[in-house]
């Protein structure tokens, strides 16, 4: 792994200054939907908090008009795929079992409603599943069991419903940190072609994950710095890099990534960010050329240069972000703090950010997913 | 080396069975593999593979489990420790201790530590059972009341466990190398911690020179509510007073409560003096008296007709049964029954609630149930298992009970399972629901006044819907085996339904 290039703590916040600036930042960047396209407008928000799911309206402003709340135990990841909204319990029993579960909701087109379809168990020890991803084929949900060290993979039959659990890949591993006593796994996601990415915050590792026929395999690894605890990635649009947030040492790390042979390359750039806290939050702009990150400490923003280099640029101060969220049409990015959905509208020209405006107030937000046209 | 059983081997379709048929419960939840291990070396090796596999590792000797805890491990790998059955003194050492692998029976261990030494292990009831899982569990028997129970002869436990790292090492635990790791598994149950490989003893207590065994039957068409409660009462009775006293505690006892469609209950007893001999044989003619005026008969009624339904091909009466299970290959009948259990350790004589709770039960006909192959066993208990010097050095926190009570339920078909598992928890449901046990752990034996809950080798699922379940196992050392769970098993690669969660 390569040495970070010098952007330790203070010097980012000698250049950023802390502050938003969105007007001031002048260069251009050059993203906009394709021509012929429509751009994509958010229309139901969910988030996921402590009373539940509430189910929002977004109107082409950007405000949030909440429609429903459903009860859901601690829905700490959400994804939709095909109609279905897919939320990951985060809790360690489930049917007086040791193992967290999964719920599939139909969204109702017209309305944005939620209407539960069923709620899977994950695997015995499966308690406390941070992050969830459905495979690009519709067919599967990955869940990373943060809890219980491992991974599940879970069918989704024709309607949406969820199946049972197909595949179990149990982790171990430890780190350095005390919160790395046994391996976490956090954040996954699927690359073009339906390999898993997968982070293990215990374990200070990347991974790439076969699955075929329902059942995962390690198709390879990537060891990252010792205590640094990846908790969260991203993949460009392209899918040829990869961004790994760390949760537990305050840094930011790029890959590069081997689609065909499923293959993570050496670290390309590890950058240090100002951090409160152990979390970690990571959201990619549509058109790939801007990254946003929050360690807990502000919000940053990340220009994606050549060769997928971060360079810093004005973010927003004051907010503890736990997860942030980039809307489709690329206007807007949303961050989740401990009491409300902050909004911040995402410059054309510039990508520079807006001063954050309340779009919506729960308690502990901690998930969110969008339909979007 | 390791013999790996896949699904694409024929001894498959055997192997991977649990002798409970009810388990897995559904396919989907079984194995992918059995891997059969000859030594301490392969069972390293074969863990290890497994760990880097990223499969999850359970873990049989006997089999015997009641619950799925072995079984149900979707796609993971099943490490048979059937072959390493070895016991005795290590060949061509200087080690005088003894050794009995994790995968002896006891049956096999009595056999070959009498014939070798003249010594015994305090014991199990059933020789089939493996002694990896019923060690660390405790395991009590025949002698239990004259010795204590195995666990409490325990030296030293050869285990493998998994670092943080995912690394495999063995450990020689003792009561001064990992001194907790130890004491856990003198008690905790299996499946919690890593493989035990072997059990070591420095010494055992001997063979009993002979034993008087004594059987008295009780014929339902006989029975009456008052017979029935006349020996309920006996025997708790008997318990609670003179079978404290020392030169009784050769006397092993058990009530096999029939349910009343099997025809007949029966008290059974093996005795022996404590310097294993039959010379004085006071103590067992005292006991047995005890139920003459119940009027016993030593003859076995003509058993009922069973309505279960029996494996039948064409015209004649035949039964299917895997190579393996055969008597001539010294089978198990593996997954051949299905069963459902509970267990209750008692400190009191049994209340009149009880009684009647038991009658009304054991005489309940539920239609198109067949409960002729229902049983409610009433093991004798305390004598030597009741030292109080144990507490610390093992955590079977169970040392001042009387009788310890298994439930029992057997049948062949699935169909059938919803019936029977009514029966066993409504039974005992109500058992457990009197004033006599405090309002906020109604339905369960909690440790207390009457009961010291429930014997983790007679595993009962049921209980995981009380919030306060391990207390029922394992009373105030739940918080200590938590802590060595996080110590030695930080990742939870070994875990079941019931296993120590942290």
């Amino acid at each position: 792994m390569k040495q970070p290039i010098g952007w330790d703590r203070r010097r980012f916040l000698q250049i950023v200054g802390g502050a938003w600036l969105a007007g001031a930042f002048a260069s251009r960047l050059g993203w906009a939907p394709s021509p012929g396209t429509a751009t994509p407008t958010p229309r139901f928000a969910y988030i996921g908090g402590e009373c539940g799911i509430d189910g929002y309206s977004v109107a082409e402003d950007g405000r949030f008009m909440k429609q429903q709340t459903i009860p859901s135990a601690n829905p700490v990841a959400m994804a939709i795929n095909d109609g279905n909204l897919y939320v990951a319990n985060g809790v360690s029993e489930y049917g007086s079992l040791p193992r967290g579960s999964v719920e599939a909701y139909a969204i109702d087109a017209a309305t944005g409603q939620l209407e539960l379809k069923n709620r899977a168990p994950l695997s015995l020890s499966g308690v406390l599943p941070r992050d969830l991803a459905v495979a690009p084929d519709g067919r599967s949900v990955v869940v990373a069991l943060h809890g219980g060290g491992a991974y599940n993979v879970l069918s989704v039959h024709e309607d949406g419903r969820l199946g049972r659990v197909s595949g179990i890949l149990k982790e171990t591993g430890s780190g350095p940190h005390a919160l790395q006593a046994s391996a976490h796994p956090a954040a996954v996601t699927f690359d073009r072609v339906g390999r898993v990415l997968a982070a293990d915050l215990g374990g200070d590792k990347l991974s790439v994950l076969s699955l075929n026929n329902g059942v995962l395999t390690v198709a390879g690894r990537r060891e990252v710095a010792a205590g640094s605890g990846p908790s969260s990635l991203v993949l460009d649009p392209q899918g040829t890099r990869l961004y790994v947030a760390h949760a537990l040492n305050g840094s930011l790390s790029s890959f590069g990534y081997d689609a065909a042979a499923g293959r993570i390359l050496d670290c390309k750039q590890t950058v240090w960010v100002p951090a409160a806290g152990e979390m970690a939050a990571l959201a990619m702009h549509p058109s790939g050329e801007m990254l946003y990150s929050s360690h807990g400490d502000g919000i940053q923003a990340w220009k994606i240069a050549a060769k997928g280099f971060l360079e810093p640029l004005p973010g927003v101060e004051g907010v503890r972000a736990k997860r942030l969220h980039v809307t489709a049409d690329g206007k807007s990015l949303l961050a989740l703090t401990g009491v409300a959905v902050l909004r911040m509208k995402v410059d054309a020209a510039t990508r520079g950010l807006a001063a954050p405006v309340t779009v919506a107030s729960l308690s502990m937000p901690v998930s969110i997913a969008m339909l979007e046209r | 080396m390791a013999i790996l059983v896949t699904r694409d081997d024929v001894r498959f379709a055997n192997l991977h069975r649990a002798r409970n048929g009810r388990w897995p419960a559904n396919p989907a939840d079984g194995i992918s593999s059995v891997v059969l291990c000859l030594s301490s070396e392969d069972t390293r090796e074969a863990l290890q593979r497994v760990i880097n596999a990223g499969q999850r590792p359970t873990i049989r000797s006997g089999g015997h489990c009641y619950e799925d805890f072995y079984a149900n491990n979707p796609n993971g790998a099943l490490i048979d420790l059937s072959l390493m059955n070895h016991v005795g003194k290590l060949p061509g050492s200087d080690d005088t201790r003894y050794r009995v692998g994790a995968g002896a029976t006891l049956g096999k261990t009595y056999q070959d530590l009498y014939k070798l030494y003249n010594l015994t292990l305090p014991g199990g009831t059933c020789d089939s059972v493996g002694a990896g899982g019923h060690i660390t569990g405790g395991g009590y028997g025949f002698v239990s009341r004259l010795y204590g129970t195995t666990a409490d002869w325990v030296t030293g436990v050869d285990i493998l466990t998994v670092d943080s790292k995912g690394e495999v090492a063995l450990r020689a635990c003792t009561a001064k190398q990992d001194a907790d790791l130890f004491r856990a598994c003198r008690g905790a149950g299996g499946g919690n911690f890593g493989v035990i490989v072997d059990y070591i003893f420095d010494k055992l207590p001997p063979a009993p020179q002979e034993v008087m065994v004594s059987s008295m039957i009780f014929p339902w068409a006989e029975m009456t509510k008052e017979k029935f409660s006349k020996i309920f009462d006996a025997f708790g009775n008997y318990f609670a007073t003179r079978g404290q006293d020392r030169e009784t505690w050769g006397l092993f006892s058990v009530i096999e409560a029939n349910h009343q469609a099997s025809g007949f209950m029966r008290v059974s007893a093996q005795f022996c003096n404590p310097d294993g001999t039959c010379k004085d044989t006071k103590v067992l003619d005292e006991f047995l008296a005890l139920f003459d005026a119940c009027k016993p008969s030593a003859i076995l009624p003509a058993p009922p007709v069973s309505n279960s339904a029996a494996n039948s091909f064409g015209p004649h009466k035949m039964t299917r049964v895997a190579w393996a299970d055969t008597g001539a290959a010294g089978g198990g009948h593996r997954g051949s029954t299905r069963a459902k259990y509970k267990s209750t350790y008692m400190k009191n004589n049994y209340t009149a609630h009880e009684i009647n709770v038991l009658y009304k039960h054991l005489t309940r006909m539920m239609p198109g149930v067949d409960l002729s192959h229902t049983v409610l066993e009433v093991d004798s208990y305390g004598g030597a298992m009741n030292r109080k010097e144990m507490l610390d050095a093992t955590v079977a926190f169970q040392r001042s009970s009387i009788m310890k009570l298994q439930f029992q339920t057997y049948w062949a078909n699935a169909d059938e399972d919803q019936g029977h598992i009514t029966w066993i928890q409504e039974l005992y449901k109500e058992l457990y629901s009197s004033p006599e046990v405090d309002a906020a752990h109604q339905g369960t034996p909690y440790p207390g006044g009457n009961y010291q809950g429930c014997y983790i080798n007679w595993p009962d699922l049921d209980m995981i819907d009380y919030a306060y379940w391990p207390q029922l196992y394992y009373g105030q050392n739940y918080q200590f085996l938590q802590q060595v769970k996080k110590k030695y098993d930080p990742n939870n690669v070994f875990h079941h339904a019931m296993s120590i969660r942290t």
